[in-house]
């Protein structure tokens, strides 16, 4: 009985989630774009969710891996040819290495908290500054990639090939996270972000942990970032140095629930068709008045639900469940 | 490089760092009653810019004029605020307060652009393209005045927080809130109102500097970035620290610009952040 309880419970959302990613494929192709960013942003917020949520550290700085996936295979793309397929494994290994030493940086002492945050903020910044000023990396004109056409080169006649792409991409990164949350790691890291103190006192190697926490996030964002930038044609700083996506990417995930496996997939899922629908119908008549809504929204449900829309709807479960086991209780 | 033209940079890096120094305050402030890291901050001022700029235009008041009633009006504006937005959040972890206020960056960045529009302003006010010449310095009344301002206020905050019994009230619940709580200290009251200064000083410094700057809807991440390094280079809470910190990020800002262009001088901040966290986690005048 309880084994199979768990079955459902595990395997339902898939289920659910899988239907709202199918159903773009049979719509028509205007929606194939909005659905497209909406994936993409689905990724980039299971990578952050990886450090940010489960392991409870602020990381602000996924701008610096995003640029890395894209800049890296975009610029093997350009100098030496090397399809963007091969090139993203480079980025990824490249967003790695800076993730792992980030985290060795910042957690060889026992900073004081939220100064992660701060550290992964100022290399943020100084990442974005030095993008926008290298000409190698294009500065703030950005980089065009060659018109090669060709799959083997990560170009597709259709959008709909690129949505498989990023579908493929999250289904990955979910059965990753999904199965990281499970396991020794997940809960090593769980339990770091619970009581860090408490943690280490019981044997857990935090430091080795927080940096492997990174080492996939940013491996992740990376990929993100190769795959933004292939289905763009061209890379850009404000697009994928900046800090506004880092901070989209967060409040995302928090919006939907951090730190839980499908908080960073319900969050975007419901938002970004929201944002580009305010978009579309709002846009034109005020500049501005589409992202204050969008804004609010964002407000509204971290005041009414800090531990996001999982947290919520789990509470309201339980006060349904203790509902009704009064009435039973009552009726007996 | 002659040395007029370094010592024209010292000393407009020196007044910045004034000014960042005051931003840095009423950073500290709200942090310190509830460790509420506020990434909105510069958002509050830039939203004070313009809302001098809005006085201006309907009333034709000076922006200095409008300074105290920005104060009032901001001061109330954080007040309630506080209780009916952050406080709420606040409860839930500190995390979750830093969160929302990334998301009110988000709101407040895009009604200014919707109020205003995006393109580049400026407020006229009686010292705007003034000058003070001091030979062999050329400084711009905005700026001197703002500067002194600044340290003004920074004075007075100073007494108000070492003489006063709000004051003392605050610093109790930065040294231990539950013992503070346990002395009949209201801790939701003092937090409300430390929040409701700090944003009201960003209503006043906005004011006070709205004829030096050029306003743009996003200026004020840029604000809340420098006000985050002077607060944690100087060391958390530490008065000395924070007008030291300031002028150091604006003495090497503005040389840094003057001697390897105006990217390296926007890195130099960051770089000195990243250095003193990993070298001098506490600040340079911080307590452990």
């Amino acid at each position: 009985m309880r084994e199979t309880r768990l079955r459902s419970s595990a395997v339902l959302p898939w289920i659910a989630f899988l239907a709202v990613a199918l159903a773009p494929l049979m719509m028509s192709s205007g929606w194939t774009n909005m659905a497209i960013l909406t994936l993409l942003f689905v990724h980039l917020c299971i990578a952050w969710n990886l450090v940010g949520g489960i392991a409870g550290q602020f990381c602000i700085g996924h701008s610096l891996f995003l640029a890395a996936g894209a800049y890296t295979s975009t610029l093997l793309s350009i100098h030496l040819g090397i399809s963007p397929w091969i090139g993203m494994f480079a980025g990824a290994a490249l967003a790695a290495v800076i993730g792992v030493f980030i985290a060795w940086l910042s957690f060889r002492y026992e900073l004081p908290p939220l100064s992660f945050a701060l550290v992964t903020i100022a290399l943020a910044m100084l990442g974005f500054l030095a993008i926008s000023s290298i000409d190698f990396l294009g500065a703030s004109r950005g980089l065009t990639l060659p018109v090669r056409g060709t799959p083997a080169m990560y170009q597709f006649r259709s959008d709909t090939t690129y949505y498989v792409v990023i579908l493929i991409q999250v289904i990955i990164a979910l059965a990753l996270s999904m199965w990281l949350y499970h396991t020794k790691i997940g809960l090593y890291l769980r339990a770091v972000r619970d009581n860090e103190r408490a943690a280490h006192a019981i044997g857990v190697p935090v430091l080795k942990y927080k940096m492997l926490a990174m080492a996939i996030s940013a491996a992740l964002t990376a990929f993100g970032g190769t795959f933004y930038a292939q289905y763009l044609q061209y890379v850009e700083p404000h697009t994928f140095a900046g800090i506004n996506i880092v901070i989209q990417i967060i409040l995302l995930t928090v919006v939907g629930g951090s730190g839980t496996v499908w908080g960073p997939v319900v969050g975007p899922l419901l938002l970004v068709p929201a944002g580009e629908w305010l978009r579309h119908s709002l846009g034109g008549s005020l500049p501005g008045v589409h992202l204050l809504i969008f804004g609010v929204l964002l407000v509204v449900v971290i005041r009414f639900a800090p531990d996001g829309l999982i947290g919520a709807f789990g509470r309201a479960r339980q006060a349904w469940r203790f509902r009704r086991g009064v009435a039973e209780a009552a009726t007996q | 490089m002659s040395g007029e033209v370094l010592l024209q940079a010292t000393v407009q890096g020196l007044q910045m760092g004034a000014i960042y120094a005051l931003i840095a305050l009423s950073m500290t402030l709200i942090f310190s009653v509830g460790g509420l890291l506020n990434f909105a901050h510069g958002d509050f001022m830039a939203l004070a810019m313009y809302g001098a700029l809005a006085l201006y235009q309907s009333f034709s008041l000076d922006a200095y004029a409008a300074a105290p009633l920005l104060f009032f009006g901001f001061f109330l504006l954080g007040f309630l605020m506080f209780r009916r937005l952050v406080q709420p959040v606040l409860a839930a972890g500190v995390l979750a307060g830093a969160q929302l206020t990334l998301g009110l960056v988000f709101v407040q960045e895009n009604f200014l652009l919707m109020v205003f529009g995006g393109d580049y302003l400026s407020v006229p006010t009686v010292l705007s393209n003034k000058n003070l010449v001091v030979p062999p310095l050329i400084m711009p009344w905005p700026l001197l005045v703002g500067s002194l301002l600044a340290v003004v206020l920074a004075a007075i905050l100073y007494v108000v927080l070492m003489r006063t019994d709000f004051g003392r009230q605050v610093r109790a619940i930065t040294q231990n809130s539950d013992a503070a709580a346990l002395m009949g200290i209201r801790i939701d009251r003092i937090q409300a109102i430390a929040f409701g200064i700090g944003i009201g000083l960003l209503g006043l410094t906005g004011a006070i500097i709205v004829a030096q700057f050029t306003l743009t809807p996003a200026m004020g991440l840029d604000f809340t970035l420098i006000a985050l390094i002077v607060m944690v280079i100087g060391g958390l809470g530490s008065f000395a620290g924070s007008m030291i910190a300031g002028a150091i990020i604006g003495v090497s800002e503005s040389l840094g610009s003057l001697l390897y262009g105006g990217t390296v001088g926007a890195m130099i901040p960051y770089a000195i952040l990243v250095l003193v966290l990993l070298f001098r986690p506490h600040g340079l005048m911080g307590e452990h």
